[in-house]
């Protein structure tokens, strides 16, 4: 093999997309050739220090929550002409937004949730519910931001979502705002807001009603947690926390104030 | 409903080449805000187009997208940077270094005395055909296969193309010793 033939295999050998007889003759003039040889170490360590240097910084986390977050919203759009259809029973809904949170979940948290579908309508509301609040549980600050400011998180919320979800202050009765997230529940986007109050963290759900979708009237438990439904002009309210029946009854009163 | 794409398997999926993808996006971009702001439109969009995805090589398949999502807004963009800023995207095998060298300030990558910034440096002055097959071949470790399943080139064309990408950085390089500032 001559220089002009190796130095074009060159790369290719660095590479090693060689054949294995291609190999074999490229090193074979290496070890005979110095000029091509130094022109081979040079690329070599070229090679090395790319790879060693040429590596980007990223919040990992962080990206990959923005991204989320997106597709989230992207498979919401998706899922909402379905909704119109005429089997307009949302329990099939819910329970298929429940499914996808929990493969969600279990993505990012690994988490034990129940199987939604063996259970009534109702349970399967719940469970998606309670898995909300598990998320903001454990990450904060995923797909979301830390803040005590009601009207910076209505901004950044509206930004996000496709309505604008109220956000209320309720430090006059001591329940503090500590941020909010996007969520996705029952078939549609929806935002996840934290307080906090007396060492508990509360977390409302918020998201457009669908026309068709009845909410349980009365105060549910489940998994130590008392869990409420409520809905105010077409938007759909759920408030989730470890506080005990009454207080989160009281919660609940200031908030629909 | 099984018409409707998978979110959780569309993550499965793609969701582990979020690194590779922001690489590739950082490196075409040159730009922390706008490399993020193309991944994200990448993975919607192929999430969206996830029905088209043969199952074969999804790191392949999510680098492509990402690229062709830079170039689709690159083309967008109103800051009309015109072809030639893209340098070589049409025709890289006939770029020349400017005059005085591509390194064109040897001079100033000298000033910052670290290695790792003249790389860097150097990687972001090459033109974008070869900024990518480069970066898709040492960062990302893709195959010359794969690399042509990327950028939809033929194999050669991307034997070329990386030989001058090596070329040229190497020239850009030159008078930098690896071995003294490691």
């Amino acid at each position: 093999m001559n220089c002009t033939r190796a130095r074009e295999l060159l790369g290719s050998y660095l590479d090693k997309e060689l054949d294995a007889h291609s190999m074999q003759s490229v090193e074979a003039h290496l070890q005979t050739c110095s000029a091509c040889q130094s022109l081979h170490r040079e690329q070599r360590a070229l090679s090395m220090a790319l790879k060693r240097h040429g590596d980007v910084r990223v919040d990992l986390d962080e990206l990959r929550a923005r991204v989320a977050s997106h597709l989230v919203i992207a498979a919401a759009a998706d899922a909402r002409p379905a909704s119109s259809s005429p089997r307009r029973n949302w329990a099939l809904p819910a329970s298929l937004a429940a499914a996808v949170l929990m493969t969600w979940g279990l993505t990012y948290f690994s988490m034990s949730l129940r199987l939604p579908g063996l259970v009534g309508a109702e349970d399967a509301m719940v469970d998606a519910a309670v898995a909300g609040h598990r998320r903001s549980a454990i990450a904060t600050d995923l797909a979301g931001i830390a803040s005590a400011d009601a009207g910076v998180l209505r901004t950044w919320l509206s930004a996000r979502l496709p309505f604008s979800p109220p956000v209320i202050d309720l430090s006059p009765h001591g329940y503090l705002l500590t941020g909010a997230r996007l969520d996705y529940l029952y078939g549609a986007p929806a935002a996840a807001l934290s307080y906090r109050a007396d060492e508990r963290s509360i977390t409302v759900l918020v998201w457009k009603l669908a026309e068709a979708m009845q909410l349980p009237a009365s105060l549910l438990a489940d998994e130590g947690l008392n869990i409420k439904f409520w809905q105010q002009q077409g938007i759909g309210f759920c408030a989730i926390s470890e506080l005990d029946a009454e207080r989160l009854t009281a919660f609940v009163r200031a908030y629909q104030r | 409903m099984t018409r409707r794409p998978a979110l959780s398997r569309f993550e499965q999926v793609a969701l582990p080449h979020l690194r590779a993808a922001h690489r590739l996006a950082r490196w075409l971009t040159r730009d922390d805000a706008a490399a993020q702001d193309i991944v994200q439109e990448a993975y919607l969009a192929a999430f969206r187009h996830f029905a088209d995805f043969r199952g074969t090589d999804a790191k392949a398949w999510v680098l492509k997208i990402v690229r062709n999502t830079f170039y689709s807004s690159w083309r967008r963009s109103k800051h009309d940077r015109s072809a030639t800023a893209l340098g070589v995207a049409t025709e890289p095998d006939d770029w020349e270094p400017p005059a005085g060298g591509a390194q064109t300030d040897p001079e100033a990558l000298l000033v910052r005395k670290e290695y790792a910034s003249a790389i860097t440096a150097a990687i972001e002055q090459l033109p974008t055909a070869y900024r990518e097959v480069l970066v898709l071949r040492e960062l990302d470790e893709l195959s010359y296969k794969e690399i042509a399943a990327v950028l939809e080139v033929p194999i050669g064309t991307v034997m070329s193309r990386l030989a001058r990408a090596r070329e040229l950085m190497a020239r850009a390089l030159r008078g930098f010793d690896p071995g003294n500032s490691r």
